[in-house]
């Protein structure tokens, strides 16, 4: 299996590889402890399943057919689109309210500290 | 007459209904009165599971709210009143049924049993939901699943207790509409809505011993699910019979225009469907397929519990020869790399979808203070998300990333091709295909939480009809050498819906499996 050939090492997950998901992902670190076992159990993931994919043995398979979104083929089965139409959310107060921290019908959030440019 | 009135199939009640032999508040009083006998204490983000509580561990847990008792018994009032007036209650009035929370229901809380939506009340209702309510059925709670449906066992819930397994409550229900199926099992509800991304509908419908379809993708509409992978997610019901697994679906099937995968293609009503003679026509000279790589690979099927379940799968075999059926082996190739294509798919396809939850218009806000919005994001996704979905999106992230997504997501969704491609070439040789649902029956609570191959490897006998898109259907087969439920799964070409529940139907009158007394 190509997945566990040397070439593949790379796709592993390291204590800076994870800070840097957390980052993308909005996901602060919460602990050493729970930090290990994301590492631990993604890399499992990636060495017991996600590495599979790249198995050489598909390669020529893959090569002749095209990536799908959906299993089945919905073409011509579908009603056609609705119209691109906004139209009013009977109760929007209902919506805003709900929000956390709102006023006048916005939805509030912490301001950015404005940094000019240079 | 109101405890055993929990034993009865929504096709049952429903026509004792109609002849006034029973009314809708004797049946909502007596699946009430189940519910305070079985369930146990309501579930809550703030408790934690009762160490060696002898009541938890007795109970089910399958709501994660209190039920909706007021409404819903007006309403079973309000159907009692209507057919005393020879008014239309509709094909499900007065049957009470309940709701995997992660369906939008206006006005109740919707969690998708995670933290951060702990405050969430949905503003509409989701199609399926809204379709079952119109056709008179009776919302009598919210049930409890994996986080955001991650899992294959319910116990990553923000919510505990943990629900349980009505035949045996050490073991786990299945996931990840655990609660949809335990509630089903346990008599708190007649039937159920779940969802099935990878086998979340058929396999707890296997571990509980009850009857679960993964409609065709686009047969229901997804409009008011929380989706977890858009592309491969499906509505469909957890029942106690085929009967009423094809009640419910023509109940919830059909065009929505609020979801441009809904499909027109028509579907039968359910009261065609099962004459004697129809049964009989339809099971003569029927093909159904063998794929041998789900019986004989050692890493698809445990080689330690298999045995019960091949001897209760090859059992349904010869039941349908009796029947008429011809079983013909075939191969479904790829069968190995589902488990491998679901795992980058779906992780891709959720990292985007729970984006959304970071705290702005709905949902958990950190209460901590924050300098500005990318922390107030991060405090609060962090706060209000288990470790299940920050591990699941990670992965999501890691993979989607410049220099692996196309090594490795265009790559799965060619496989995804190769592995419905291995179904098209099989329904050109047979019109319905046979295995077990499951690997195992239902391992303990405990057994394999926490670690996330192992979890994941619970689906693999399922997931390729999600890649698929084909309809498939769990129904119980047996019991292994504990007593517990072994799923039968039958699987049909796109939008045969119809022939896959007479095929299950067909099979259920020969086998029928022990009562389970509750």
């Amino acid at each position: 299996m190509a997945g566990n050939d040397a070439p593949h090492d790379a796709l592993f997950i390291n204590e800076e590889r994870l800070k840097q998901l957390q980052k993308w992902a909005a996901i602060a670190p919460q602990s050493n402890e729970e930090d290990l076992y994301l590492i631990r159990e993604l890399n499992n993931q990636l060495n017991e399943m996600v590495i599979k994919v790249l198995d050489p043995a598909l390669d020529s398979s893959l090569e002749n057919i095209m990536p799908t979104h959906y299993g089945v083929n919905l073409n011509g089965r579908c009603a056609s689109m609705r119209d691109d139409i906004v139209e009013p959310w009977p109760d929007p107060e209902a919506l805003t309210e709900m929000a956390p921290r709102s006023r006048d019908g916005y939805f509030v959030v912490p301001v950015n500290k404005h940094e000019s440019l240079k | 007459m109101s405890e055993s009135l929990c034993k009865y199939s929504a096709t049952e009640l429903r026509a004792l209904i109609q002849s006034r032999q029973v009314s809708a508040v004797e049946i909502y009083d007596a699946h009430v009165n189940q519910i305070n006998a079985v369930e146990g204490r309501s579930g809550g983000v703030d408790q934690e599971e009762g160490e060696n509580n002898y009541s938890d561990d007795q109970h089910i847990h399958a709501f994660v709210k209190p039920t909706l008792f007021k409404s819903a018994r007006a309403k079973a009032e309000a159907i009692d009143n209507d057919i005393h007036r020879g008014i239309d209650t509709g094909l499900l009035g007065g049957i009470p049924f309940a709701v995997k929370d992660i369906f939008c229901v206006k006005d109740t809380h919707t969690s998708a049993a995670s933290y951060i939506l702990h405050n969430y009340i949905a503003p509409f209702h989701a199609t399926a939901v809204e379709r079952i309510l119109g056709e008179g059925g009776i919302l009598i709670g919210k049930t409890n699943l994996d986080e955001f449906v991650y899992g294959s066992s319910t116990e990553s819930s923000a919510y505990k207790p943990v629900t349980r397994n009505p035949i045996d409550p050490s073991r786990v229900p299945g996931g990840s509409s655990g609660g949809s199926a335990a509630a089903v099992a346990a008599g708190e509800a007649v039937f159920s809505l779940g969802s099935d991304t990878a086998g979340s509908i058929r396999q707890p419908a296997a571990f509980c011993g009850v009857v679960g379809l993964k409609p065709t993708y686009g047969r229901v509409s997804r409009w008011g699910l929380i989706a977890m992978a858009a592309s491969l997610d499906c509505v469909g019901p957890l029942t106690k019979t085929v009967k009423d697994c094809a009640l419910a679906l023509q109940v919830i099937a059909g065009l929505d225009h609020k979801d441009w995968t809904t499909v027109t293609d028509p579907l039968s009503s359910s009261e065609t469907l099962f004459s004697e003679d129809i049964i009989q026509q339809s099971m003569k000279g029927l093909k159904i397929g063998w794929p041998s790589e789900y019986f004989e690979d050692p890493d698809l099927i445990d080689p330690i519990e298999g045995d019960d379940i091949l001897k209760a799968v090859r059992h349904a075999a010869e039941i349908y020869k009796s029947l008429g059926a011809e079983i013909i082996p075939i191969s479904l190739p790829h069968t190995a790399y589902a488990i491998p294509a679901y795992f980058v798919i779906s992780r891709v396809e959720l990292a985007s979808d729970l984006h959304r939850f970071d705290g702005v218009k709905y949902g958990h806000r950190t209460s901590n203070p924050v300098k500005d919005v990318y922390e107030m994001y991060e405090a609060s996704r962090t706060e209000g998300l288990g470790v299940q979905p920050k591990q699941r999106i990670l992965m999501g992230m890691h993979v989607s990333s410049a220099g692996y997504a196309d090594q490795l997501y265009e790559r799965a969704l060619r496989l995804r091709a190769l592995i419905r491609q291995d179904f098209d070439h099989a329904f050109e040789k047979v019109d319905v295909i046979m295995s077990a649902t499951t690997p195992t029956t239902a391992f303990p609570i405990g057994g394999i939480y926490g670690d996330t191959v192992q979890m994941q490897n619970a689906d693999r006998l399922t997931v390729p009809a999600n890649h698929a898109g084909v309809p498939a259907i769990s129904l119980p087969c047996g019991l292994d050498s504990s007593g517990l439920p072994i799923g039968l799964q039958l699987i049909g070409p796109d939008f045969t819906e119809d022939r896959l529940l007479q095929v299950a139907f067909a099979f259920e009158q020969v086998y029928k499996q022990t009562p389970i007394d509750h």
